[in-house]
């Protein structure tokens, strides 16, 4: 047996330590780290006394951050695993639901309207419920590096199949204990969390902020960037992390609140997406004194890579270098290394690779072999080490033999469709002469040609890149991190006979 | 409500439609906000409050948009302001 210590673990030496500092601050509640304790300990007995034990999973579909928070670390703390539920369809949450098959579902009041308590397939424990209960209860927290801890289901962008990535504690103690240490975190931190707490970098943010011992601020619902910036100066925040749509958005329309609002800023993380280079050294010249770490990762590898850009701008077209412990390579299709500057697929391995899917043993097998990772992204090794994300081997466009990814497309574009989401996607060519052909695909009615983008699009990138058709969309399929669902949408091209 | 605020009414949602390429017949209430209106998520939120402001002639503080939750949010800190919405046409 490998016993380490958990969240569990890092919230009770904080009460410890500091009874009455601020744990959570968010509008709905705020708890001290003695606070916070009490509650989760009033969650686990419910739990206990609603017969749930170890290994039982137990779902999550709270609306509020900080109760989903204490949910995941109560359900933890009685050996069960928590599922939390990230899905915004009930179609998608029955389908997690039913392949999970928890003992129970844990709900807040604000999720009571919503659709998850139309579900059929658990019993409901509401959180608010719970509290009124005097009871305490917790296990010995401590818990085996390779007992499963949370399953976090992935949101399925690329083969549209829902899969429980099992994560384990040795895989979420590695990765905060590197985290931490490459940003330096430190017990004053008081960190604006954007990104939701029921996926892995939300999770692993708070995780981070209570190992250090600061504080954690949240705003629910869809992220404003108004109520954001007004967050950072009233809590006084010297942390903020986001996924990059939420630091572009930030830079795009509020710029100079956005100066004003992150003078103390010390720490920041933007989450494993794309984002451009200009907007990055954006970041980082904005953020004097900061550290502006960005990770490259996957639910099944969790903060694989990491870079500061502020110390290490020069690398700034790449995602860093792999985290202590953690290897990377790039093979071709026949799984063989490939040196520097060759593009292929990233593979990982390491400490942060999780244990599997939830009961899916044979797609765990079609990606892991012998310790490694099979991303499913490509990319290449700079001659220093570092990482560069080409693309998902999904969604890279094959002109003729000509490949490349649609995100270079997509930079271009970005100055000529102001004001319109769209994406760009390769789909076979109607007339089977290319092999795929790129497609340009826009929501909404707005005045856009194809002609004019075009036209546009001529000084930036070569002929064959240039989309040659377009699609309009009500709306562009996106999982919750906003991240654009193109294999739906090459999905729905083929099957609507759009082109 | 009497016919007056109902027209009012009317025309901010008009306005709401617009901005989020929605049909006519889409069905607002006060009491709906972001996550509930089809496109009304961060970017969309953005566009929408450009799209007041600019079409009604009114600045609004990072304060006053950061309160905004919902349509009846909108509207109350539209009439704070002295501002009021005209009638559909």
């Amino acid at each position: 047996m490998n016993q380490i210590k958990t969240i569990y673990n890092d919230i009770l030496r904080a009460a410890d330590a500091h009874p009455e500092k601020n744990a959570i601050i968010s509008d709905q509640l705020s708890l001290s780290y003695s606070e916070l304790l009490r509650q989760i300990g009033h969650l686990s007995h419910a739990l206990a006394r609603a017969g749930i034990q170890r290994g039982d999973r137990v779902a999550i579909g709270t609306v509020h951050k900080a109760n989903t928070l204490m949910s995941i670390i109560a359900a933890m703390a009685v050996e069960s695993i928590p599922v939390p539920l990230a899905e915004s369809s009930m179609e998608d949450i029955s389908k997690v639901l039913k392949d999970a098959r928890p003992g129970i579902l844990i709900v807040d009041e604000a999720a009571r309207h919503g659709i998850v308590t139309h579900q059929q397939e658990a019993s409901l424990l509401c959180i608010e419920e719970v509290q009124k209960d005097k009871g305490s209860f917790c296990l010995e927290p401590e818990r085996d590096i390779s007992d499963v801890a949370i399953i976090f289901y992935t949101s399925g962008t690329t083969s549209g199949e829902k899969k429980g990535v099992l994560v384990t504690y040795g895989n979420l103690a590695a990765t905060v204990n590197y985290m931490n240490d490459f940003m330096g975190l430190q017990s004053d931190i008081v960190e604006y969390v954007v990104p939701p707490i029921n996926h892995a970098f939300g999770f692993g943010r708070c995780r981070a902020v209570f190992r250090a011992g600061g504080t954690l601020v949240f705003d629910d619902g869809v992220f404003s960037p108004a109520k954001a910036l007004v967050a950072l100066e009233k809590h006084r925040c010297n942390a903020v992390s986001s996924v990059s749509t939420g630091f572009a958005i930030l830079l795009e329309h509020y710029e100079k609140y956005f100066i004003s609002a992150t003078k103390n800023i010390k720490w920041v993380e933007i989450g494993s997406l794309y984002l451009e280079a200009s907007l990055k050294k954006k970041l980082a010249g904005i953020l004097v004194g900061a550290k502006v770490v960005m990770n490259y990762g996957l639910t099944e590898a969790m903060r694989t890579t990491l870079v500061d850009y502020k110390s290490e701008l020069s690398k700034v077209e790449t995602v860093g270098r792999p985290a202590p412990g953690v290897e990377v390579r790039i093979v071709n299709d026949a799984g063989q290394e490939l040196p520097p500057a060759m593009t292929g697929e990233i593979v990982i391995k390491g400490p942060n690779v999780a244990k599997g899917y939830w009961q899916k043993e044979a797609q765990w097998q079609e990606r892991y072999s012998r310790g490694w990772l099979k991303t499913g992204d490509v990319g290449y090794l700079d001659r220093d080490g570092y990482v560069v994300f080409v693309g998902r081997k999904d969604d890279i466009i094959n002109v003729g033999g000509k490949k490349f990814s649609p995100l270079d497309i997509e930079a271009s574009l970005k100055g000529i469709l102001k004001n319109v989401p769209y994406c760009v996607c390769g789909v076979a060519d109607p007339d089977g002469l290319l092999g795929e052909i790129p497609v340009l695909c826009v929501e909404g009615n707005e005045n856009v040609s194809i002609m004019d983008v075009q036209r546009s699009l001529r000084e930036y990138v070569e002929e064959y890149q240039i989309p040659k058709r377009m699609c309009r969309f009500p709306t562009l399929p996106r999982t919750h991190n906003g991240k654009i669902k193109r294999n739906e949408i090459k999905e729905q091209i083929l099957r609507m006979g759009l082109l | 409500m009497n016919e007056t605020d109902q027209a009012k009414k009317d025309e901010l949602y008009r306005v709401i439609r617009k901005v989020f390429n929605l049909v006519d017949t889409y069905e607002l209430s006060d009491e709906m906000g972001p996550g509930d209106v089809s496109g009304w998520d961060s970017l969309g939120g953005i566009n929408l409050l450009n799209a007041v402001q600019d079409q009604l002639r009114v600045d609004l503080s990072i304060e006053e948009l950061a309160s905004i939750n919902s349509i009846g949010d909108l509207r109350s800190t539209l009439q704070a302001k002295g501002i009021y919405t005209y009638p559909a046409k």
